[in-house]
């Protein structure tokens, strides 16, 4: 058998794959070599579910995602067709961008992307096995059947036009290959929904983890043969229906912000079009279940596969619950609203936001006709609950690495998680920290304060979920620190650091702070009225004063002062005193989160810890001293157990 | 953990003493206790300049002499800044000694937890490992021991009411959340400004009259305590994990190899929760051990409600132990200069594994044990709850618990009146949260995902 060679392997082409593979290329610098195994090329970079991204959180992760150098903004600028900001009304911490998108443009600009990355190879196949030597992932076995793959130039070309459907860039190429090994210093795995799964359309059940692909059953296997502790989850999909069957102008107009607000901090002039937003802007409409529907959905109860017990996963997510979950748990409401948004400029197919479902095709179709508008919809595809394998993600560190096996890291529903934003957020994590082992450096944990990242992988690693993992802006408790607009401030200068960060993206970022700089001295020396003492600055900081009011002052007394920089000056001021606050508190536990508990400390040679603690280190297996104190069943005093047995343990590391 | 900040807190042991300490450490402990000082009293400036000795300085508050010990670091017990306040030794004094440096130093100084000091001396190299984890131990069985007075309240008034508080605010602050993370959901309004309002002041209110009476008895009952006595060799240690069922201690053949007093909360049967503690150097007199462990063991025994005498079956009998039915002789001179009628003396002899019963066992009150085959120790579980059980509370131990509790609801308090001075939903949550995690420190955390479940559970929210 044939051997291969790469530095990193990502083994799925998802929304986590795609951004592991990125990070790794970056970070790998000149002469790396990242491999991205995926079974379909053409479905690289596809939203399986809502044609949308970001939202409340999640968008905040998809800003840092982007100030750390990932292409998930730069695809949804490119494809965005209804951006809107979320939660205006409120402050600016907990204000969230979204953007439904043309789903075939968005895909096609990350295939696009990995394209022009020459350190990665996409590779179409499956992966068969992991090769483990030495308790560490060196590589994986390619079964016969593996194609190369090839960017199609003309594609390229053709998706650059804003009016027409956008085709697949990524080809397979040339013949079926000969089984081999694949070798490299370390292998992410993103299986997404894949992992043996099933799914279910009423009494129907198809293995797969999306409509007309297959399931992966090899891996969960080979996992639970390298000691992992599996689960089972479930999620679900709603019907989609054709555009032309639904009564649109009827229907209430659900339209976005003007102007579009882009989430990538690059220049409009490096993306692909060299323009934003990068399509022509749509609205959606908005509709809504009846008493009438909710009445045939509780007959057809018993024929839901969550409630017959057909289902293996015990729950589903909570916040994101099926129409049927709705419908018992909320017993006393007759309606809910359904958003119907495009999923494409080019394409007719509608996805109905609310009503995901896995009742029978048959129920499903009374559901979509007794909604206003919809009396004579054609339903394209069915709605499907889909079930499938995860690790615990106790059994990783923050930094994607699985604790039993060196060099094999997760990233994405793998782990537990739900949204493509959390999973691209896991890719780059993970695909950063493999490179930087295969390099040689330390590895890199983000903090809680530094990023919605930081929590969620933190988050993570500390506690069990009991569904899929989705990001709330009330999970993290430094949220006044974690805005969407200071997202380059937090985490470019990381980016920099790390080799994430191309000279595009430093140039505009420095270039912005400077104009942020000179908004800020320019508020301490402009007077609004020269006959009283007030500054523009004083004015500033009153929540009452609005900021259009301010930008034009400073506009007037000569400033250069965009609107979105100054509201950003601006909310730094109001938001001071609380700022102040919560970074003495992450000042006060920084010592923790840099003290790291040694990999090879034994729980029972802890003296003095107690059972209950003892199980608890053993099975999270905690990093750092911080990540220890954060479990339930760690006391404060159990923190100084752990912290004393983790410094006699260095002292006992052999040097250099 | 928190290094940055100076830590305070009285040092010396609770009640009254003709001699109390307060001791704080930290990088600004020298500023911190200098501005606790009477302005223009005499060693202000030496206390201020960090000089290394004993000064002799009044205090601001209440307006007393008091002597002012400053140990500057790193050549300090934590390796940082150390001033110890030398006072009158009531607690009273001392606690406001603590709550004025605290208050003086803004966000610069706060209470120590258990055995911070320690971990400070360890954390800067000031104390070998091997000492530290010894100190540790004991520390930990000592929060320990607090977790389980505090559990042994939780029928008490004050510990309901705070536990009701803390749910009432994770409510208020999931309806919240609910208005900020789920709005794009249909037509919920989590909560009007006006219920909110209502709701807060209704917890502060409530909150407020407590930690007016903080103080109170009630507040001073805590969870009953025996003291193991017995000498080197006789197995304490083990009977005490025996007892515990943990292995706090560290137990070991060495002769003395326990050298502080060691607290461990155990459960008893009946649902009792008691503290025992393992108290070193009551026969060791004779071998120069230090006066001042002498001391705590006598405080200890002091402290007690029953007392645990243990004698290893292989000792070799003393004259003394004839008369005296299995007293250990130091034990008992101790119990004798304290002159404790009160507490219930329970007699054991531990190692029974190794010695036969003897012919004439049914003379003998005391009940044999053995830690290494469990023999003995159910019943020695049971008996103790039985003595333990008639013990009436002891008022007057608890007083530190008391006003650190105080402090946090108070400190609660602020933080729901801070909610109530902005209008921005973000920015009553951060107080709210704050609010939340202080009384969590007094009845348990409430971590953000049970608010998020709370929300769950009341709400239909996602699409």
């Amino acid at each position: 058998m044939g051997m291969l060679r790469a530095d990193v392997i990502v083994i799925g082409g998802g929304h986590a794959g795609v951004e592991a593979a990125w990070a790794a290329a970056s970070a790998m610098g000149e002469g790396g070599r990242v491999v991205l195994v995926t079974m379909d090329p053409a479905k690289v970079g596809a939203m399986s579910c809502n044609p949308a991204i970001g939202g409340l959180a999640k968008g905040q992760m998809v800003r840092e995602i982007d100030a750390l150098g990932g292409i998930m903004g730069r695809a949804t600028d490119h494809a965005g067709i209804l951006f809107k900001v979320l939660n205006t009304s409120k402050g600016a911490a907990v204000r969230g961008p979204r953007a439904q998108c043309d789903k075939y443009h968005y895909a096609a600009e990350v295939q696009r992307l990995l394209a022009t990355q020459p350190r990665i190879t996409v590779i179409a196949g499956t992966v068969d096995d992991l090769l483990v030597e030495q308790g560490a992932c060196v590589g994986v076995r390619l079964p016969a059947g593996w194609r190369r793959v090839h960017a199609s130039a003309d594609a390229v070309a053709s998706n650059l036009r804003a009016d027409a459907m956008a085709r697949a860039v990524l080809v397979p190429e040339g013949e079926p290959q000969e089984a081999c090994g694949l070798r490299a210093g370390a292998v992410v795995l993103t299986t997404g929904t894949f992992m043996r799964a099933l799914m279910h359309t009423g009494e129907e059940r198809t293995p797969g983890g999306r409509v007309g692909e297959g399931s992966a059953v090899g891996i969960s296997g080979m996992l639970r043969g390298l000691g992992f502790e599996l689960g089972r989850l479930k999620t679900g999909t709603p019907p989609r229906l054709r555009r032309q069957t639904i009564d649109w102008d009827a229907l209430a107009p659900q339209v976005g912000d003007d102007p579009p607000q882009p989430f990538s901090d690059l220049p409009a002039a490096s993306l692909a079009r060299g323009a934003f937003p990068g399509l022509p802007q749509v609205d959606c409409r908005l509709t809504e279940t009846t008493g009438a529907i909710h009445e045939l959905i509780r007959a057809n109860l018993h024929r839901a596969p969550m409630y017959s017990g057909q289902i293996e996963a015990s729950s589903g997510p909570r916040y994101c619950p099926s129409l049927e979950d709705k419908v018992v748990r909320f017993a006393d409401r007759d309606s809910h609203h359904v958003f119907l948004e495009p999923e494409s400029l080019f394409s007719d197919e509608v996805y109905c936001n609310g009503i995901s479902t896995s009742l029978p095709a048959e129920v499903q179709a009374g559901i979509v006709r007794g909604m206003r508008g919809c009396e004579r919809a054609e339903v394209l595809r069915w709605g499907y609950a889909v079930e499938y394998d995860m690790v615990w993600p106790h059994q990783i560190d923050a930094t994607g690495e699985t604790k039993a096996v060196a060099g094999l890291y997760l990233a994405g529903q793998i782990n537990g998680t739900s949204g493509y934003e959390e999973a691209a957020a896991q890719g780059l994590v993970a695909g950063l920290n493999a490179a930087r082992r295969v390099r040689g450096q330390q590895p890199v944990r983000i903090g809680r304060e530094q990023a919605y990242i930081g929590v969620m992988m933190d988050d993570l690693v500390t506690r069990t979920p009991r569904e899929p993992y989705r990001m709330f802006t009330s999970r993290a408790e430094h949220r006044l620190l974690l805005r969407s607009d200071n997202a380059d401030e937090r985490l470019t200068p990381v980016a920099r650091e790390l080799g994430l960060a191309c000279e595009v993206r430093l140039r505009a970022f420095s270039e912005r702070m400077q104009a942020l700089d000179s908004i800020r001295a320019a508020l301490l020396a402009v007077r609004p009225d020269p006959r009283a003492a007030e500054r523009l600055h004083d004015r500033a900081r009153r929540p009452d004063v609005p900021v259009a009011e301010i930008a034009a002052a400073l506009r007037a007394a000569g400033a250069h002062a965009p609107d979105a920089l100054v509201d950003r000056v601006v909310t730094d001021l109001r938001y001071e005193g609380y700022v102040a606050r919560q970074r003495a508190e992450v000042r006060r536990h920084a010592e923790g989160e840099r003290s790291p508990i040694p990999a090879a400390l034994d729980p029972d040679a802890i003296v003095g810890l107690r059972a209950e603690a003892r199980e608890t280190l053993r099975k999270f297996r905690p990093a750092t001293l911080g990540q220890a104190g954060r479990l339930a069943g760690i006391s404060p005093a159990d923190v100084s157990l752990i912290a004393i047995a983790a410094k006699r343990a260095r002292a006992a590391e052999p040097r250099g | 953990m928190d290094t940055a900040r100076t830590i305070v807190a009285v040092a010396s042991p609770p009640g009254h003493a003709a001699r109390g300490i307060v001791r704080m450490s930290g990088r600004d402990a020298c500023a911190h206790a200098a501005s606790a000082l009477e302005a223009g009293s005499p060693g202000r400036e030496d206390v201020a300049l960090r000089r290394r000795g004993v000064h002799a300085v009044r205090l601001a508050d209440p307006p007393i002499p008091s002597l002012a010990l400053v140990m500057p670091g790193p050549a300090s017990a934590t390796g940082e800044d150390c001033v110890e306040l030398h006072a009158v030794g009531n607690p009273m004094v001392l606690e406001r000694i603590v709550a004025a440096v605290i208050a003086r130093s803004a966000d610069g100084a706060r209470r120590a937890q258990p055995g911070e000091f320690s971990a400070r001396a360890v954390l800067h190299g000031r104390m070998p490992v091997a000492d530290a984890e010894r100190v540790a131990a004991s520390i930990a069985a000592e929060t320990d021991a607090e977790l389980a007075a505090a559990r042994s309240l939780r029928g008490a008034r004050h510990e309901r009411s705070i536990a009701a508080a803390a749910d009432e605010v994770a409510a208020v602050l999931a309806l919240v959340e609910a208005g900020i993370d789920f709005t794009d959901e249909e037509d919920v309004v989590a909560i009007t400004r006006t219920d909110l309002e209502l709701r807060i002041r209704a917890v502060a209110a409530s909150l407020k009259a407590l930690a007016g009476s903080a103080g109170g008895a009630e507040c001073a009952r805590r969870a009953p305590r025996a003291v193991l006595v017995g000498g080197p060799n006789a197995g304490k240690s083990s009977l005490l994990n025996a007892l515990a069922g943990t292995e706090r201690t560290v137990a070991s053949p060495e002769r003395g190899t326990t050298r502080d007093a060691i607290e461990v909360a155990v459960a008893l049967p009946g649902g009792i929760e008691a503290v025992i503690v393992d108290a070193p150097g009551l026969d060791e007199a004779a071998e120069g051990i230090d006066l001042a462990m002498q001391r705590r063991a006598a405080d200890a025994i002091a402290r007690a409600d029953a007392i645990i005498a243990a004698v290893a079956s292989d000792a070799a009998p003393r004259p003394d132990d004839h008369g005296r039915a299995g007293t250990p002789t130091g034990a008992a001179h101790a119990i004798d200069a304290t002159g404790l009628a009160h507490a219930t003396v329970l007699r054991v002899r531990t190692k029974c594994d190794l010695a036969p019963e003897s012919r004439n066992a049914r003379s003998d009150p005391a009940i044999r044990t053995s830690a290494l085959t469990g023999e003995g120790i159910d019943r020695l579980r049971t008996e103790l709850a039985r003595v333990l059980a008639s013990t009436a509370p002891r008022a007057g131990h608890e007083a530190s618990l008391g006003t650190a509790r105080a402090a946090l609801v108070e400190e609660a308090v602020t933080a729901l009146d801070d909610a109530l001075a902005v209008d921005q939903a973000e920015l009553v949550a951060a107080s709210l949260r704050t609010a939340l995690d202080r009384l969590g420190e007094v009845s348990g955390a409430i971590p953000p995902d049970e608010v998020l479940g709370r929300l769950f559970a009341g709400f239909c929210i996602g699409k």
